[in-house]
């Protein structure tokens, strides 16, 4: 009986017409020739499903933004405020509320002016929010008109819902709040 | 410094060739498969060590054999055919009636004990490359080894008392 070890002797002799010749070489070098390119191709369509995504999010993040006019970054501390229903208001830059120079603050419900003291402690408010609303005797019901050194007027009620953003959308309960935020 | 393709070839070919055809006994197939084997060899252009190449080399070929031995078409049709042809080399013709024997029988056992007993004591391969190549333990390619002898045994004392 031929034993095991002689596989390779019976193998060899028994397979000798099987052989890896240079017919067989062309054919794969052939094959590795048109392989070259459907693997590009397969890498390619690899890729696919990930570059569709992220055109797919370029293109839901258009719509998205649509009618949204991106901040340019000289306004990037420019909050834009709207009360509720109405249009948009002047922007104030409360980051740089100092130079917005407030000469008077104005009560809308009376006409009344504020006092200095309180229009100072206002300022306070407005720059570091140091200052406690409730300290300012200044009613949540109020409107108050800001007047700046060229005599521009911005109406600003107390209270009504604000949605104001610089770094990100904040929804806020009344112009104290914004601007405690827009401090933050 | 990797070998060449052309090297690569010319040592390792015909092994992977009649590996596939042992495996398969289907020369077709395993030309196929041969091809498949040097094709992915030259697209890819695997790094490998000086002297893993042969390893490589059968590890894909085993790979591509089983993937068509699982093929529900080669099991229907050739499955139920295992003719297993020699290639005698012209003045051995008259010498390959005993041989036929131990060939036929390694032929006919199941891939998962041909594979061992081919890259074991025809590719000469250690056990330890031969888990390597398949992928399993070295205990689990001593037990198969060991059964397909039994097997082999067995098969070539049936035939011998025929």
């Amino acid at each position: 009986m031929i034993k095991l070890e002689n596989l390779p002797e019976v193998t060899n002799r028994a397979l000798d017409g099987l052989k890896a010749d240079e017919s067989l070489k062309a054919k794969i070098l052939n094959a590795a020739i048109q392989e070259e390119k459907p693997y590009t191709y397969q890498k390619i369509r690899h890729l696919a499903p990930v570059l569709l995504s992220s055109v797919a999010v370029m293109i839901l993040c258009i719509f998205l933004l649509n009618g949204k006019k991106p901040i340019p970054s000289e306004e990037q501390h420019l909050i834009h405020s709207f009360t509720a229903g109405n249009s948009e208001t002047s922007p104030l830059s409360y980051a740089g509320i100092g130079s917005l120079s407030v000469k008077s603050i104005v009560r809308c419900s009376d006409g009344e002016k504020v006092e200095n003291q309180q229009v100072e402690q206002l300022l306070d408010a407005l720059k570091n929010n140091s200052v406690p609303v409730s300290d300012l005797q200044i009613s949540m019901d109020d409107q108050l008109n800001l007047y700046d050194s060229d005599g521009l007027c911005f109406t600003v009620p107390v209270k009504a819902p604000y949605i104001g953003w610089s770094d990100g959308i904040r929804k806020c309960d009344s112009f104290f709040e914004l601007l405690e935020n827009a401090a933050d | 410094m990797p070998l060449p393709f052309d090297e690569l070839y010319r040592l390792y070919a015909t092994d992977v060739l009649r590996v596939s055809y042992y495996y398969l006994g289907n020369r077709e197939q395993a030309e196929d498969v041969t091809q498949d084997v040097f094709v992915k060899l030259i697209t890819n252009q695997p790094e490998l060590e000086p002297g893993r190449e042969k390893a490589w080399l059968f590890k894909v070929a085993l790979n591509r054999c089983r993937d068509i031995w699982r093929g529900s078409w080669f099991k229907k049709v050739v499955l139920g055919h295992p003719a297993f042809e020699l290639f005698p080399a012209p003045d051995e013709i008259g010498t390959v009636a005993d041989q036929y024997d131990l060939a036929e029988a390694v032929g006919r056992l199941r891939p998962e004990f041909k594979e061992v007993v081919l890259l074991f004591y025809y590719q000469g391969f250690s056990v330890t490359e031969i888990a390597g190549i398949l992928g399993i333990a070295e205990g689990t390619v001593s037990s198969r080894l060991s059964r397909a002898r039994n097997k082999l045994q067995e098969e070539l004392k049936g035939d011998e008392s025929r």
